[in-house]
């Protein structure tokens, strides 16, 4: 098994190391952002949109003090949909990951900032997710799943699927990868 | 009573046939004993929450004995039925490499499990297996709780040997693709004595007790009863000449003489408590001796029911020594020996715990099993004084505000100023929590201490990281100073506010001697 032919994404040749510091970190996907962004608007709209409904509907009348709430509802919703779309752009562009020839590491965070190393050697199995949305856009989420328990699942969201399947490919045939697994 | 392996246990002639020569076993008869007890289990775990109501229809039964004689006798028959099919149709095949479990009575279990996948190998005697010698052989998988297999009502010698047969299997078999690295292994002989590392004695166990307190357990259990038992109490101490409630009437006493009562009435429910605790410790650890044969530690215990745990050397995750205030004043340590814990629910099965053995037999246990190791000699770093400042400013802070405004509001003046007991006792926690972390390495371990007034150690080598995180907040990247997480198969462990160059240090190293070592974690 050669991981050099199937995918040569190393940060430095040979044994010589890399520090995890000066990793060169590779964003997620740019559609990604942009479908997260989508999904938050589409939600707030859709709340909204029932709210004003509801409000509007002539079938049934409203007692004084919930006509009250929806008002105030009505500009809260969409300030808080703002708020949420900015934090996540904002927490989308800080996510990135990056490939060494033994490790992947995913770092996340914006004030709060998270570093994952996983070892190839230690997955033990690997999944490749899409939901609907997702396979529109031909994005991709990478599960990499080692002995530290489900808590601890190391997880990549918004990768360009073609570059899923890549890193997948380099995880499977990494040399020493799921040597473990005929042990269980 | 011989626990120990009979050296020259008999080779079973089965395990070199193919899967098409080999035979369906039943196991001894003794075994519907064994499910009669597992059904009636199932029924008592079931119906728990009916006792209560039946205690209180207690006295309808008394007038009416037959419905009850009636009820009963048809549990019982429908137990032994069970039990008498659940055996029946519980077959057993071993062949050469694998063995084949068929169960069930109504929804039919089919398994096999090649003996390479075998994680852990427990041999277990209920009490009423002890006069014929038979036990259950448990055989583990690392995957899920159902693909576990259970060969009840073995005799002793042949699961020795089947149990001798399946380590001597995974032991050629793990150590083939290793025979290009380093560690050269002698062939294994096939009868190689047994190694006695600890053993622990009833004054030991009583200790135990003292010192770990599992009585909450049982306490938890006779939660329904609380009321009878009550009356009961009272009943029989009033016959003793004893009026607790008239005891306890500030109309009849004086407040001092009911302030000596009740410390003393404390006094002697905590004696109650303890000696039940030591029970439970006798019950589980009596007669607990850790042996080691060639790469494996196995564990025997227990007063009712025998327990024989299993584990291979090279399975172990990391070693712990945990010593609560208790333990520090007896001076005492409880040992254990982590692997991997797939199923957190079981992970007390999964460990290899040697109860409160002297600081000295701790050092011994963990120089047998890691011989390099220097825990005795590293010097610890301490994590930084931010860490207090965090729980204190982040926590502690708006909690010891807000608490006793709000009851000062509301003119519970007493209560405002009594709120702060438990409060400086949190916040001396906090500073204790801070006090006791600390963190050290060396080549090839990794040492963590940690604790509030007990303190615990870890030991692990860093070959054995199955992931490890790196956490910095803005504050921390300013002081220099990060968390670090390490994920080991047997849990993860923490380092908050540690040097950001060591914390750095640490990762890399760790990460380097995983990739660089190539060693099998399991």
């Amino acid at each position: 098994m050669n991981a050099e032919g199937a995918f040569s994404n190393k940060q430095l040749p040979g044994e010589q190391l890399t520090p995890l510091q000066a990793l060169q970190p590779e964003p997620l996907a740019r559609r990604y952002r942009l479908l997260r962004q989508g999904v938050n608007a589409g939600f707030f709209s859709v709340v909204w949109l029932l709210l004003l409904g509801a409000r509007l509907q002539p079938w049934w009348e409203q007692p004084p003090h919930l006509l009250q709430i929806t008002a105030h509802a009505l500009w809260v919703i969409p300030l808080l949909g703002l708020l949420r779309a900015v934090y996540c752009w904002q927490a989308d562009t800080h996510k990135s990951f990056a490939l060494r020839e033994h490790d992947i590491s995913y770092s996340s965070g914006i004030f709060f900032r998270k570093m994952i190393t996983q070892p190839v050697v230690r997955v033990q199995h690997i999944e490749l997710k899409q939901g609907p949305l997702e396979r529109k856009t031909s994005l991709a989420r990478l599960q990499l799943f080692s002995a530290g328990g489900a808590l601890h699942t190391f997880e990549i969201p918004g990768l360009d699927l073609t570059q899923a399947q890549q890193i997948r490919q380099f995880v499977l045939q990494h040399k020493d990868a799921l040597q473990d697994e005929q042990l269980q | 009573m011989n626990n120990f392996n009979e050296p020259g246990a008999a080779p079973i002639a089965e395990l070199n046939q193919t899967v098409s020569q080999a035979q369906w076993h039943r196991v001894s008869p003794i075994a519907i004993l064994y499910f009669a007890v597992a059904v009636l289990r199932f029924f008592v775990g079931q119906f728990v929450y009916l006792i209560p109501p039946f205690i209180l229809l207690f006295n309808r039964i008394k007038e009416n004995p037959g419905l009850a004689i009636g009820l009963l006798s048809g549990l019982l028959l429908l137990t032994i039925t069970v039990a008498v099919l659940k055996y029946y149709y519980f077959q057993y095949r071993l062949s050469a490499g694998t063995v084949e479990i068929r169960s069930g009575v109504v929804s039919k279990k089919y398994l096999n499990l090649p003996f390479n996948r075998i994680q852990n190998i427990k041999l277990e005697q209920p009490l009423f297996y002890r006069p014929a010698d038979y036990v259950c052989l448990q055989l583990d998988t690392a995957g899920s709780v159902h693909q576990e297999a259970r060969l009840v009502a073995l005799g002793r010698p042949f699961a020795e040997s089947l149990k001798q047969h399946i380590l001597d299997l995974r032991q050629t078999d793990t150590t083939a693709p290793d025979n290009t690295s380093v560690e050269p292994v002698a062939p294994v002989k096939a009868s190689e004595a047994e190694q006695l590392l600890n053993q622990r004695s009833l004054a030991d166990l009583v200790i135990h007790g003292i010192s770990n307190n599992r009585v909450w357990l049982f306490l938890g259990l006779v939660a329904p009863f609380y009321n009878q038992l009550a009356d009961k109490v009272l009943q029989l101490l009033l016959q003793a000449g004893i009026d607790l409630p008239a005891m306890f009437d500030p109309t009849q006493q004086s407040w001092f003489v009911i302030g000596l009562y009740a410390v003393s009435l404390t006094m002697f429910i905590m004696l109650l408590l303890t000696l039940f605790s030591i029970l439970g410790s006798v019950l589980t650890y009596y007669g607990y001796t850790l042996h080691k044969k060639q790469d494996n530690y196995i564990r025997r215990s227990g007063l009712l029911t025998r327990h024989e745990v299993s584990m291979k050397l090279s399975r172990l995750q990391w070693v712990a020594l945990k010593r609560d205030w208790l333990d520090m004043l007896l001076g005492r340590v409880n040992l254990s020996f982590e692997q991997i814990n797939g199923q957190q629910q079981f992970s007390t099965e999964q460990k290899i715990m040697v109860p409160s053995v002297t600081p000295a037999e701790a050092a011994t246990l963990l120089d047998d099993a890691y011989p390099d190791n220097q825990l005795h000699q590293v010097t610890f770093n301490p994590v930084s004084k931010r860490f207090i400042w965090r729980y204190l400013l982040l926590y502690w802070l708006p909690a010891g505000v807000v608490v006793p405004l709000l009851l000062w509001l509301q003119q519970q003046q007493t209560l405002a100023i009594l709120s702060s007991v438990p409060l400086a006792f949190w916040a001396l926690l906090i500073v204790m929590r801070w006090y006791r972390y600390g963190y050290a390495q060396d080549n090839d371990y990794c040492y963590i201490r940690r604790g509030y007034f007990g303190v615990d150690y870890y030991c692990f080598a860093k070959y054995k990281l199955q992931q490890v995180q790196f956490k910095q907040s803005w504050l921390m990247r300013r002081a220099g100073l990060c968390s670090v997480k390490l994920v080991m198969a047997s849990g993860a462990l923490e380092i908050p506010f540690m040097a950001e160059a060591d914390g750095r240090a640490l990762l890399e190293q760790g990460l380097y001697q995983l990739e660089r070592s190539n060693k099998a974690w399991m």
